[in-house]
């Protein structure tokens, strides 16, 4: 009983180790980005790469910045 | 719409009296944030990225939001081009403090508006495409009046 009991504990131990490391490793770089969807003149919608996105999303908060 | 009647209203009276496009535009782009109250900004763009008229509190620096409007109307077309269009219609970039809107106008030019974090997106930007097609009438009739 004690073997499983201590078995029990290691294994809580480490999912908890997990979570953290998953937690620490989504920090800045997996902050949620800018919500960017274009619709072409074709009527089709585009979703820019992640480089695009970026860029929409920087120039976007300093628009909202400025507008107030 | 009775703001949009309003608009047409008053668009008539001032081409009869002559008042700049440029007044007809920051009219109509007013008219725009009392139909949709939850547009906190707004302003057009000529196909040249060139600030037409725009609803910005004085001292604002319009020079600088009109360049990064023009930016983002840029980025917009390239992506769109890659996707096989040749123009964007309409752009949506939602960010913590709010969402910046795009309606792409024809000959180029671009209406652009912000929104608080809030905002319900999709009816702005139904008012938005209505009130484009009243700003590409002004615009296209300014570009037959100069040929």
């Amino acid at each position: 009983m004690r073997k499983v009991l201590g078995r029990l504990a290691l294994l809580g131990a480490a999912a908890g180790a997990a979570y953290a490391l998953r937690s620490y490793l989504a920090g800045p770089a997996g902050a949620k980005k800018g919500d960017v969807l274009i619709v072409l003149d074709t009527g089709a919608t585009a979703e820019p790469g992640p480089s695009e996105a970026q860029e929409f999303s920087e120039i976007a908060r300093k628009i909202l910045e400025i507008a107030g | 719409m009775p703001a949009l009647r309003g608009v047409r209203g008053r668009r008539r009276k001032m081409a009869e009296g002559g008042a700049s496009t440029m007044d007809q535009l920051q009219q109509v782009l007013e008219d725009l944030r009392a139909l949709s109250g939850e547009v906190a900004s707004a302003a057009v763009l000529s196909e040249d990225g060139e600030l037409r008229a725009s609803t910005l509190a004085p001292g604002v620096d319009q020079e600088r939001y009109g360049a990064m409007v023009a930016a983002l109307a840029g980025i917009a077309r390239r992506v769109a081009r890659e996707n096989g269009g040749t123009g964007f219609a309409q752009v949506r970039i939602r960010e913590e403090g709010g969402s910046v809107l795009l309606v792409g106008l024809e000959m180029g030019g671009t209406l652009a508006a912000t929104t608080g974090p809030d905002a319900r997106v999709g009816l702005v930007l139904y008012d938005m495409r209505n009130v484009g097609k009243e700003l590409e009438r002004m615009l296209g009739s300014e570009e037959g009046g100069q040929r």
